[in-house]
């Protein structure tokens, strides 16, 4: 039986020292070219939409009394980065032909307008300008902005 | 009286103390993704631990010696080295991942921005190591975690449709663009979240830290076999709290700030306080618990002094391990790397590490030379052994599933 320990022990751990690797792995850009180019567009598409429609719920329970500014406000940051993040993966995809080009302008124009959407909602919660009729509506726009790119993505 | 009282306190920190930032974390992300078709996964977690942690608790209890001192006697010193090698970076990086998730809690408490936190967060986990009971500091933390129990009463606040959860529950398959791939990732996520290796050595070494004897074998087994699943319960309450709120509305789980998104909805401002402090104490509760084992699987595998119980100039290798263990996971944290993103790796590493730990211990109970006549009944060796495959498999299937969906992405 010792035996046996000591040989899953090195297994195991040979296993484990592969760890970094699969880690690795997770971290590559979306870098791809061709028709193949439309799956990364679609998964940022679909980040950016997660962060609008948080942004949604959280500037509604702020505005219903149901949230502090401050986790409001950190949420609204946390998407940002969300976002920043769609942008990236959108900016690093090489599209092979002129639909996936042109799928990807409209998907970077989305996503920078949920920006500016989600950015504004935060110096409202912060007190500045801005009412919650006008940030709701202007994070609706946005999710719909987004919701047109990611159907036409699918229909790609 | 008092020894019933003793149960109680036991069960209720068992349930606090169940949560971390893993369980959290991967339960949120889940259930926003998967709703709860992985529930099973959580009953499957829970079941494993309730059994090993009994287990090394009954090890220790009877043995009066800590699970890492006999690992190193039973596999002989370059094994166990290996097995310690591994178990330390895995617990190297769940601290750093609970450092993070104090410093993610106090900035929803305070506007602050975590990397501000953070060493404020490490110094005060250092501080309570150094100054306060083991006693003190495990109920403390146990009964503050046991606020989260606030997700729970938010799902019934939110009234979902029961049917449609159930039926969610007990559809073992991907839902909607998820893949299969995606699927048997998360599994292994939420089982090494559940079957988190510290929660073993931690178990073992508290146990000697508290003297029990094979006298107390009992009241560690009820503290275990209740209060764990109790744990597994509020698991499944915050993934079912995301699948109701999230779920429906596309939101991907990212951040901690959007885990309390559905407590507020459902309870409002005081609600939300509730939780913030309950998801501050279970980080601190498991970074003390980390710390802890950082110093307690090296102290044993060096054959140096540990222990709460002696005072820290007594035991200055021990405590120097947990202060060194600290300052790596924040400077880990300090290179602006995301707390959330640290979990999520932490909890599939902890998989990956499962073998490492669970093996040995089964290997030990069945020992009479250290167990005498308290050595494992058939029932449990069967139930193990059926526990070793599936550990195994995670373990094995960990980094393909984490390659081919590029971490869960």
């Amino acid at each position: 039986m010792g035996s046996i320990l000591r040989h899953s022990a090195v297994v195991a751990l040979a296993l484990g020292s592969l760890a970094p690797l699969g880690w690795l792995a997770g971290c590559s850009v979306h870098g791809e070219t061709g028709s193949g180019a439309t799956t990364p567009i679609g998964e940022a598409v679909d980040e950016a939409s997660s962060a609008v429609a948080s942004a949604q719920l959280t500037s509604d329970l702020l505005a219903r009394g149901r949230l502090t500014t401050t986790v409001a406000d950190t949420t609204l940051r946390d998407q940002l980065h969300v976002l920043q993040g769609a942008t990236g993966a959108l900016l690093t995809v090489v599209p092979g032909d002129a639909e996936s080009v042109r799928l990807r302008a409209d998907a970077l124009r989305a996503v920078s307008e949920a920006q500016a959407g989600v950015a504004d909602a935060r110096v409202w919660v912060r007190g500045g300008p801005g009412s919650p009729a006008s940030v709701a509506a202007r994070l609706d726009e946005s999710g719909d902005a987004l919701s047109s790119v990611s159907d036409a993505v699918e229909a790609s | 009286m008092k020894r019933l009282l003793g149960v109680a306190l036991g069960v209720l920190t068992a349930i606090g103390g169940f949560l971390d930032i893993g369980d959290l974390v991967t339960n949120a992300v889940v259930g926003s993704r998967f709703g709860l078709s992985l529930a099973w996964v959580v009953v499957v977690g829970v079941v494993g631990i309730c059994l090993f942690a009994q287990m090394s608790g009954r090890v220790a209890a009877v043995s009066g010696r800590a699970t890492f001192e006999i690992i190193r006697e039973r596999l002989g010193a370059r094994a166990a080295g290996a097995n310690l090698a591994a178990s330390f970076a895995i617990n190297i990086l769940t601290l750093t991942a609970e450092v993070g998730g104090i410093a993610l809690a106090l900035q929803l408490a305070s506007s602050v921005d975590p990397r501000l936190w953070m060493p404020v967060a490490a110094l005060a986990v250092w501080l309570v190591l150094w100054r306060v009971k083991f006693s003190i500091m495990e109920n403390v933390t146990g009964l503050l975690g046991l606020t989260l129990v606030v997700f729970a009463v938010a799902l019934f606040q939110l009234g979902p449709d029961w049917g449609e959860l159930a039926q969610q529950a007990t559809t073992l398959a991907p839902s909607g663009t998820e893949t299969w791939p995606s699927y048997w990732y998360y599994a292994i996520a939420l089982f090494g979240a559940a079957m988190t290796p510290y929660e073993v050595f931690f178990f073992s070494s508290g146990a000697v830290e508290e003297r029990w004897t094979a006298k107390d074998v009992g009241q560690s087994r009820i503290n275990v076999l209740v209060g764990f699943p109790f744990g597994g319960v509020l698991s499944i309450a915050i993934a079912a709290c995301a699948a109701v709120v999230f779920l429906p509305r596309a939101i991907e789980v990212s951040s901690l700030s959007q885990i309390v998104l559905p407590v507020a909805l459902a309870g409002g401002k005081l609600a939300l306080a509730v939780v913030i402090v309950g998801i501050v104490a279970a980080t601190f509760g498991a970074a003390l618990e980390t710390s802890l084992s950082s110093g307690y699987t090296l102290a044993q595998f060096m054959g140096w002094s540990w222990g709460k119980f002696r005072r820290p100039a007594q035991a200055a290798r021990f405590h120097l391990t947990m202060i060194v263990a600290l300052l790596v996971g924040l400077s880990i944290l300090m290179t602006s790397v995301d707390p959330v993103k640290v979990t999520e790796i932490s909890v599939v590493f902890s998989a990956i590490a499962l073998p490492l730990t669970y093996l040995p211990i089964l290997v030990v109970a069945n020992d009479p030379e250290y167990m005498g006549t308290h050595v494992n009944g058939r029932a449990t060796n069967a139930l193990a052994l059926v526990y070793l495959v599936i550990i195994v498999a995670a373990s094995a299937a960990a980094i393909p599933l984490m390659i081919a969906t590029g971490a869960g992405a």
